[in-house]
């Protein structure tokens, strides 16, 4: 038995909006188990949606929300450890490509621009969950802006932040190797708590770069090639994913 | 006033009531509110008062695997729970016969 698109689309929202909201994990479980049995009697009956959620979904969710316990440190914990992830991914590019040096702009900016991207990011996903109608255009206008601009926010920071004196200097290569060593095995505990490889798939990025970061090239041949390899496996990337969407389908019909 | 807005109140009282005839899961208490003719609550509804009656320890809550396949939360009142049923019939009685009596008069 599956439930219509519909309801099922209400479902997945109700979960996410739970979930953006701080509720625990097992208590957004069981309501999101004990509606979806709910819905699929319902639907067996042949009553609509709109006859469980009443006029607007959102403020039904709202008011499920408000009978649950707020938890907010189940949600905070992952902050810190995507935070703590991304300055590893930066710390083991620069080792593998570049040079450990940063500008006092760079190492007050940076945290601050990636802890404001990452509550922003929660502030879209939980804003999206009770969407609908009861999202109006200038928020989402609003949203979108705030994100494109921490985003250039970030690059920018990224290019023309080392342009100063640097105030962070490690050049001798045990310190590289120690302070890489120390980012690895963050993320090495990191998959190993979450059970996934998922922590270190950011890393794939540096892989063209690397590749041809000794063959005999000039750096324009250099800059081409690793990015026709980054290009190459993007597109496969999505190839997969696309392909494995296509086959999931038909069922979901 | 809409009706549903009216029974808002006192649909705690009614869930108390429907509870107390018997192990019940969510979509039987619909039906079984529905055969009394309550049929203007958005079904919905019921889920947000049975998590802060769950909260408030005035019902018992048991998962089964239903005969249909899925696991159901089955519900039962507690001692509490059938204490505030009975509070809940006296106010009701009064508050009804009082609205009754003035309704007559007018």
């Amino acid at each position: 038995m599956k439930l219509s698109a519909k309801s099922q689309e209400f479902i997945d929202n109700l979960s996410l909006y739970l979930m953006t909201s701080g509720k625990k994990t097992p208590e957004i479980k069981e309501i999101v188990d004990e509606l979806t049995d709910h819905l699929l009697e319902a639907e067996k009956d042949g009553k609509n949606i709109s006859e469980i959620t009443g006029d607007s979904p959102k403020s039904y969710m709202e008011s499920l929300a408000k009978e649950m316990k707020t938890e907010y440190s189940e949600w905070l914990k992952y902050i810190p450890l995507v935070f703590l992830s991304i300055i590893s991914y930066q710390i083991i590019g620069d080792v593998l490509l570049g040079e450990l040096s940063y500008t006092l702009a760079v190492v007050i900016g940076q945290p601050i621009i990636i802890a404001f991207m990452l509550i922003l990011f929660v502030i879209t996903l939980k804003l999206f969950a009770s969407r609908s109608a009861a999202l109006s255009k200038r928020m989402i206008v609003v949203v979108f802006a705030l994100n494109i601009l921490s985003t250039a926010s970030f690059f920018l920071l990224l290019y023309l932040g080392n342009d100063g004196v640097p105030v962070l200097v490690i050049s001798s290569l045990g310190g590289k190797l120690g302070i890489a060593a120390v980012a690895l095995l963050f993320l090495g505990c990191f998959a190993w708590w979450s059970k996934s490889w998922a922590p270190f798939v950011p890393l794939i990025v540096y892989v063209p770069t690397l590749a041809v970061e000794f063959l005999p090239l000039t750096n324009e041949e250099k800059a081409i090639y690793s990015s026709l390899i980054f290009l190459l496996i993007s597109i496969v990337f999505f190839l997969i994913v696309f392909i494995k969407s296509r086959k999931e389908k038909p069922n979901t019909i | 006033m809409s009706s549903s807005q009216m029974l808002k109140g006192v649909l705690e009282g009614c869930l108390l009531a429907v509870i107390s005839k018997g192990e019940v899961y969510g979509y039987e208490m619909i039906e079984k509110l529905e055969a009394y003719g309550f049929t203007m609550i958005s079904e919905g509804s019921i889920y947000p008062v049975l998590l802060r009656m769950k909260k408030e320890k005035l019902v018992h809550v048991d998962t089964k695997v239903s005969p249909s396949g899925p696991k159901r939360k089955y519900y039962t009142l507690t001692e509490e729970g059938h204490h505030q049923l009975k509070q809940f019939e006296e106010r009701w009685l009064l508050l009804s016969s009082s609205v009754n009596e003035l309704l007559k008069k007018e």
